[in-house]
């Protein structure tokens, strides 16, 4: 009798030392669900389709510059011969413009040979030149926070620019395009309605792109690089710029190709502080003797034959 | 019944009652008032009173001493860990990503040494990530979201940097965009995300720690009442019995003042410990580990100002809020004179800290004269009186310190926990004891009685 009690009593104590033992040990936390699409280059957007752009302003010929004078002087010119430096605003993101030679580290291309010719007649020696990286949308207000003398970068003249900084005369005229995914059923802009679109924000680019194809989304990064980027990781369908920088894109990557028709042309000029007269005409001056001396033919053959046969350069075109 | 019936008969039985005498209630409660002042019952209830606060002593006593032991352990065994590898896993992860910018500085193929460093960062990251994982016990959802995001991302960022490489290395400037990318990736999610992960951890440790620092007041109260009682227990005893000496009731009182002793004692102890490695350890610990952090992002601006040849300014801004910050805390660090783990280390690294700022102010010097070649040789070259040789000097002196005072936590914790070795069994086995010697100690007396 007395040992059943005691066998019932360990029951009771097992049992309950038991239902504390098997308490549910902690789970392992369970997966999180998260999406697993790659990044997006910093500053990446897609862009509201409902943004009206502004009416471009009538200034004439944008074009039309001040004349070349190789003699010019003023305080402009001045500062930049006592720095004894050419600061220039560009990118490094428009490969056979303006981009980074992976083997020496250095900022080379056609734009970038531009201003280094720049400074070989203003400093008399083209290394005397410093660079400042700039996203297409900064160009104009380092312009007028003279943060930069000049900017080399791919910088279309128009009139809505004209009101804000001046141009030297053109010195290059390129032909916006299509960039696709060779393979790709996009053959040209017509075929962007309800696509992806890469263009830089602050771009003539992004403006014509919404006037010809108002239907297509467009997402807008800080270079021209990062719509390579993009395209590689099948975050967009097409990038659309001028044929100079597709040009660039897609020779890395053979699996790319521009495509249709030109949607326009673009006019690049040199962009200057307003009020720096002198440096304009200084400017305008070396354009000048590049077009006449074969340097401008040279920079073409070394940087931009894959656009095709090597043309002459735009005729410059002056006001005054 | 018949009583209410007949009112008029009322008076007489009432009268007979009275004559009836030992059946009235008053008289029954003075008998069991008797009763209980008869000594036997009283030794009884004594004995009983003496039992109930003797469990509950020893009850309290037991739990409440391997309570705290067991968060002690916890503490050292997961909590701590877990902070601590969370803190390596930061600065892992940041030091791969300044490895990778480097790389791409210096254009061409990136330094061996670079791109073993970013290679030994990763796996290390890889590492801390796991001991962090195992130190996952409380199922802690916020935890949780950031360890998978962490060991998520990882893979991507090595794979973009993998990418930027691979375009680096076929002469395609769009290398220069992949890394941007996966910066940007690091900067915005995996830092932040590891920056989280240590800040729970440090508030874990905190928390731990305060449930230990009070001494054990409810179960050294709880025993000075059962010494008190057992003390008036043998006076009423040895009077009534007029015996001077009861050996059981002696051997209860010295059991249970043995217990109470080492209880204060021990108990007083560790709190002290606990004390010290709150103050001495883990909070000194958090202000340097938040310096390290502190210096790696001041690091990474420093790397990305000169990568983007940045003149807008943001990431000097950000070089010198985190820089002035650091400053902050180790100045604070070097006042506070009770801190003696980590002194020394604090103020080598308060020069270090000096010394780069200096360094840096020459980069962007030399950046705002034009000269990038001189400022990116202050800023990523290998010479002594440069930035990188500067932050290095910062970041070992603040390991220095985070090690130091590390140590001094746990010495301090270890201590707190051993104090109240062998506490928990030992007052189980002296509360009975002190029953058995209660027990033995009545026993005789109430035999007297039958």
């Amino acid at each position: 009798m007395r040992k059943r009690v005691l066998v019932a009593g360990l029951c009771v104590v097992a049992a309950l030392a038991g239902g504390c033992a098997t308490d549910p040990p902690p789970r392992a936390p369970g997966l999180q669900g998260t999406t697993t699409s790659l990044p997006l280059p910093e500053n990446a957007r897609m862009l509201e389709s409902s943004v009206a752009t502004p009416p471009a302003p009538d200034c004439g010929d944008p074009t039309a510059s001040l004349s070349p004078d190789p003699n010019a002087t003023g305080p402009a010119i001045d500062r930049i011969r006592k720095r004894g430096r050419l600061i220039v605003g560009l990118d490094t993101g428009s490969n056979l413009m303006s981009y980074r030679d992976t083997a020496t580290g250095r900022i080379t291309g056609f734009d970038v040979d531009i201003a280094r010719e720049i400074a070989r007649d203003l400093l008399g020696d083209p290394d005397l030149v410093d660079y400042r990286i700039l996203s297409s949308a900064e160009r104009e207000k380092a312009l007028q926070d003279s943060t930069v003398d000049i900017v080399a970068k791919t910088m279309s003249i128009t009139c809505a620019r004209r009101e804000k900084v001046d141009f030297s005369s053109e010195y290059f005229r390129a032909q916006q395009r299509v960039l696709v995914v060779r393979g790709s059923d996009i053959r040209s802009a017509a075929d962007l309605a309800g696509r992806r679109v890469c263009i830089v924000e602050g771009t003539t680019s992004l403006l014509r792109m919404r006037e010809v194809q108002p239907s297509a989304s467009i997402l807008t990064v800080p270079s021209w690089a990062d719509c390579l980027v993009v395209l590689q990781q099948q975050q967009v369908d097409a990038v659309s710029t001028d044929d100079t920088i597709l040009a660039g894109l897609a020779s890395q990557d053979p699996y790319l190709e521009l495509v249709g028709p030109s949607l326009g042309s673009e006019p690049y000029g040199i962009g200057i502080r307003q009020g720096s007269d002198e440096l304009v005409r200084f400017v305008n001056a070396t354009l000048e003797r590049i077009r006449s001396d074969g340097t401008w033919t040279a920079l073409y053959e070394k940087y931009l034959r894959v656009l095709g046969p090597t043309p002459s350069p735009p005729t410059p075109n002056y006001r005054e | 019944m018949d009583v209410r019936i007949t009112p008029p008969f009322a008076p007489v039985e009432s009268h007979i009652r009275d004559d009836a005498g030992t059946d009235a209630p008053d008289a029954r409660f003075d008998d069991a008032r008797a009763l209980l002042r008869s000594t036997p019952v009283r030794l009884v209830v004594l004995g009983v009173v003496l039992t109930v606060l003797l469990v509950a002593s020893a009850a309290v006593s037991a739990t409440t001493v391997s309570g705290r032991q067991a968060t002690h352990d916890r503490l050292l065994s997961s909590i701590e860990p877990l902070a601590s590898a969370a803190q390596n896993l930061y600065s892992a992860l940041s030091v791969a990503d300044a490895a990778a910018v480097t790389g791409f500085i210096s254009g061409g193929l990136e330094p061996e040494a670079v791109r073993s460093r970013y290679i030994r960062a990763t796996n290390e990251a890889a590492e801390y990530l796991v001991i962090a994982a195992t130190g996952l016990t409380d199922a802690d959802r916020e935890t949780a979201h950031n360890l998978t995001e962490i060991g998520r991302l990882l893979p991507v960022y090595t794979g973009l940097i993998e990418t930027a490489r691979t375009n680096n290395r076929t002469g395609h400037p769009v290398g220069a965009a992949y890394l941007g990318e996966a910066s940007h990736l690091m900067q915005t999610e995996l830092l932040p995300a590891a920056q989280e992960l240590h800040t729970r951890g440090v508030a874990a440790v905190e928390d731990t720690q305060r449930d230990a620092v009070r001494p054990p007041w409810l179960a050294i109260g709880l025993l000075l009442v059962t010494v008190t009682a057992l003390c008036v227990a043998h006076v009423v005893v040895s009077r009534r019995c007029r015996r001077t000496l009861n050996p059981g009731l002696l051997v209860a009182i010295g059991a249970t003042g043995v217990l109470l002793c080492w209880l204060l004692v021990a108990g007083l102890a560790s709190s002290s410990a606990t004390e010290h490695a709150i103050e001495r350890g883990a909070a000194p610990l958090a202000d340097l580990t938040e310096g390290r952090i502190l210096a790696q992002q001041s690091r990474t601006a420093e790397t990305l100002l000169i990568a983007r040849r940045d003149t807008t300014g943001a990431y000097d801004d950000t070089f010198g809020t985190s820089m002035a910050r650091l400053g902050d805390i180790l100045d604070e660090y070097g006042r506070d004179s009770a801190l003696e783990a980590g002194a020394e280390a604090v103020e080598a690294a308060r020069s270090a800290h000096d010394a780069w700022i200096n360094s840096h102010a020459r980069m962007v010097a030399a950046l705002a004269r034009g000269d990038y070649a001189a400022a990116s040789v202050l800023a990523v070259g290998a010479g002594p009186g440069e930035s990188t040789a500067r932050f290095v000097a910062l970041d070992a002196a603040l390991t220095e310190g985070i090690d130091d005072t590390r140590t001094e936590l746990r010495d301090n914790e270890f201590r707190a926990s051993r104090t109240l070795a062998g506490l928990a069994p030992a007052s189980v086995v002296l509360l009975t004891v002190a029953l058995i010697g209660v027990w033995v100690g009545l026993r005789p007396r109430l035999k007297e009685y039958q």
